[in-house]
């Protein structure tokens, strides 16, 4: 009868690394070979404590391990982030609507990331620098509280260094340390000249995503080729517990990645 | 389809039917009186009390009384199939953890229910609520048409009822006088019929099942257009209604708990010191302000916010998400609304702002 | 001949033949800022407007005892300074030179009595500066807000 319950039923699994990103987020290498796009995400649990969902951030390349960046916010969260090489981990997934990854090709990508938001475009970046041939010119605008805030420097600065990805980063306030710039993240888009022509990939705080979807339609962009990474309360994943549901979508499983066509409407009305 | 068969019967036939379905390992399922209240629940025989027990309802009201009436007429009681397809509260696995080993027990199946004399609007409901958390594929489902309406009841408008629709294995029709007419829907109703005492119903008695459930359809007060309530709620996110509601409304749930297809579900794990874990499932409602957390606070943080994502749901966006109305128009969350909000009123008042703006 | 540069300047975009004279003439000179020099100090009198052509440039405020904190970069295209339009005509926050910058230095008694003189082009200019106040009114806000940390 109760058929419906297998769906929550998890894999167990070890964490083989961890690297720290920022003062509270996480990044877990964990043993897994099933395929995944960018963009999706995997319902992660804690033994005994819970279970969260956490984007995939590594390479989509199936090569026996998967890598999830989590930020300490809850109790599930902050036992996440305390997991240990070693430790058991339950992993079901992947979930979710990824980013456009076969429309990007031949095409000028910008990708907009707030904070823990490059998470879920760390897929696509690090495929994008893996196969740079087989797409237009890149631009990544990544925005973070403080330099110390910026998750993924090493890849960040690489990005920089490299031909492959323009790279620009942005914090909201910085000490007399940080060169580069400050301000909001879109801060960038004018210096980075991007083409409006490009195929826009965002994520991060929904102010941010509404306020940048906004100046890259003033850019001449079309909003069917602005695309963003939802957040809303998902539990199950699988569209079964209601939690993610945003005006007739629910977000686990017809996003998180939707066209801005879409999302528009949906971020529009308050408390939707 | 094997014989379509169609008898009229005497109320114990109802106990052959119990006595068949449990013969074949059915655990049969339907209305019977636990204090004051007619729920759902395990029956090894139909339950005799209620031949002369009635059920009245009104916006947050309901009560029993004692007054010889239809067994199957009246409001619904506060349960519906989604309480046995789906328990409030149940593991959907447990585990433990050795040496960082971990045994997964997942949740025993359950075999297939037999539902008798549930009403067409909670048959329409066990469908739908089915898309989310399905039933068993070989449930049986005996339906009994209302041969009177509760003061809450709307489905003649939601088109559920009080006539069976599809779904049902036998559809019986009560003919006032103690006896019942009883029609197989499919080859498996038709199988246990022809098990069951009766004889060939005369078309006197086939049209007075007729006149009768056409009766309580005719005596519904309330009436909501399923198709415009679709569009104009659909449309009216910012309508003033909303808060006019979130006046009244408490945010305490019942019209969810209630609801036959409210779906929503909680998922959370617990553990012991022994090693032990569970994953629990458990009815959530869109009302409580946890419901839409994410890390830094409710989404739906104000009542209102949180009465329009239920009611858009129920009667709008359910249409995109599964094709049909997510409301039956049973009226359970009129009658247990302890302030007697009303969904009918509420919305046919969105779509009189619609045709007007 | 104007100076090429001064009209593809992107703050300028879009000015008129007449107009980009009119700021021509008042240009104090091209002023170059090495690393870590300060641009503008708070407090200071306000009596000029940059037009920044290259490097970066951090809008900053200092607390006694604690290292400045940057709120805001500018860079190339952007325009530095517009206290000169107010009195009492002080600079609010302090500017630094992240590196090595350069700008066009307006004159703002020069650019004041231009503005006066002609009320057409003191609306252009007026709503053009204007237009770089809410972007970056808009961008206080939002940093303010700290949605990173929501």
């Amino acid at each position: 009868m109760f058929t419906t319950a297998e769906k929550l039923l998890t894999t167990w699994t070890r964490v083989v690394a961890t690297r720290r990103e920022t003062a509270d987020t996480v990044t877990l290498t964990v043993e897994s070979d099933k395929p995944f796009q960018p963009g999706q995400f995997d319902m992660l649990t804690a033994f005994g404590i819970g279970e969260s969902p956490v984007s995939h951030s590594g390479h989509p390349r199936i090569d026996g391990v998967h890598e999830h960046t989590i930020r300490d916010v809850g109790a599930v969260t902050k036992a996440l982030v305390a997991l240990q090489p070693g430790d058991t981990i339950g992993v079901r997934g992947p979930y979710g609507v990824g980013w456009p990854m076969a429309d990007l090709v031949g095409e000028d990508i910008v990708v907009i990331a707030g904070g823990i938001g490059l998470a879920p475009l760390r897929p696509v970046m690090l495929a994008l620098e893996s196969d740079p041939g087989s797409y237009g010119r890149a631009v990544l605008l990544a925005g973070a509280r403080t330099p110390s805030d910026i998750p993924f420097a090493s890849d960040l600065a690489r990005w920089g260094a490299s031909s492959a990805i323009d790279t620009f980063v942005t914090v909201d306030q910085a000490d007399e340390k940080w060169e580069g710039t400050v301000g909001v993240v879109t801060r960038s888009l004018r210096p980075a000249q991007v083409n409006p022509d490009s195929i826009a990939l965002m994520c991060g705080p929904e102010i941010m995503t509404r306020f940048a979807a906004a100046d890259l339609l003033a850019l001449g962009m079309a909003p069917d080729r602005i695309f963003v990474s939802l957040e809303r309360n998902m539990e199950c994943g699988v569209g079964l517990c209601g939690h993610c549901q945003l005006g007739p979508i629910f977000v686990c499983w017809q996003g998180p990645v939707v066209p801005w066509t879409v999302a528009a409407d949906l971020v529009r009305v308050p408390e939707l | 389809m094997g014989t379509k068969r169609l008898l009229t019967v005497e109320l114990s036939a109802l106990n052959s039917l119990i006595d068949l379905l449990r013969s074949h390992n059915y655990v049969v399922v339907g209305p019977t009186l636990r204090d004051d209240v007619v729920v759902l629940d395990l029956l090894e025989s139909y339950d005799e009390e209620l031949v002369g027990v009635e059920s009245v309802s009104g916006p947050g009201r309901y009560r029993t009384q004692e007054q010889v009436g239809a067994i199957f007429g009246g409001p619904v009681g506060p349960m519906s199939p989604k309480r046995w397809m789906s328990p409030p509260k149940r593991a959907a696995w447990s585990a433990r953890i050795e040496d960082g080993h971990v045994e997964v027990t997942a949740a025993p199946h359950s075999g297939p229910l037999a539902y008798l004399g549930i009403r067409p609007c909670d048959v329409a409901a066990k469908s739908i609520f089915g898309k989310a958390w399905p039933g068993h594929p070989d449930d049986v489902i005996i339906v009994a048409e209302c041969t009177t309406a509760g003061e809450t009841c709307f489905c003649s408008s939601m088109g559920t009822g009080p006539s069976a629709g599809e779904g049902a294995d036998i559809i019986l029709t009560e003919l006032g006088d103690g006896r019942l007419l009883v029609r197989s829907e499919s080859d498996r109703g038709a199988v246990l019929l022809a098990k069951v005492d009766g004889v060939t119903s005369t078309a006197d008695e086939i049209e007075t099942a007729r006149v009768r459930v056409e009766a309580a359809a005719q005596s519904m007060g309330r009436s909501l257009d399923p198709i415009a309530a679709r569009e104009a709620l659909g449309a009216m996110p910012d309508s003033a209604v909303w808060d006019s509601v979130a006046q009244r409304c408490l945010a305490c749930t019942n019209c969810t708990m209630v609801c036959p297809t409210c779906f929503c579900t909680s998922i959370s794990d617990t553990s012991d010191l022994a090693g032990n874990a569970e994953r629990i499932i458990r009815w959530d409602s869109c009302f409580t302000p946890g419901f839409s957390e994410i890390h830094g606070g409710a989404h739906r943080a104000s009542v209102a916010a949180r009465y329009r994502h239920w009611a858009t749901h129920k009667l709008s966006t359910w249409w995109d998400q599964f094709g049909t109305a997510g409301c039956v128009g049973c009226g359970r969350c009129i009658t247990w609304c302890p302030v007697g909000i009303d969904i009918t009123e509420e919305a046919n008042s969105i779509i009189k702002e619609v045709a007007h703006a | 001949m104007r100076d090429l540069a001064l009209a593809d300047h992107a703050f300028l975009e879009g000015f008129e033949e007449e107009h980009l004279d009119t700021i021509e003439n008042c240009v104090a000179g091209r002023s170059v800022w090495k690393q870590g020099e300060m641009m503008l100090l708070r407090g200071g009198h306000a009596g000029t407007c940059h037009l920044i052509v290259d490097g970066t440039v951090a809008i900053e405020i200092r607390s006694p005892g604690s290292v400045p904190t940057i709120f805001q970069t500018l860079q190339a295209g952007d325009v530095l300074g517009w206290s000169w339009m107010f009195e009492p005509r002080l600079w609010t926050f302090d500017a630094r030179a992240v590196t090595e910058t350069t700008a066009f230095t307006l004159d703002a008694i020069l650019l004041r009595k231009a503005i006066e003189d002609d009320c057409y082009f003191g609306l252009r200019f007026g709503t053009r500066m204007t237009q770089a106040v809410v972007n970056r009114l808009k961008a206080a806000r939002l940093q303010v807000l700290d949605v990173y940390n929501r």
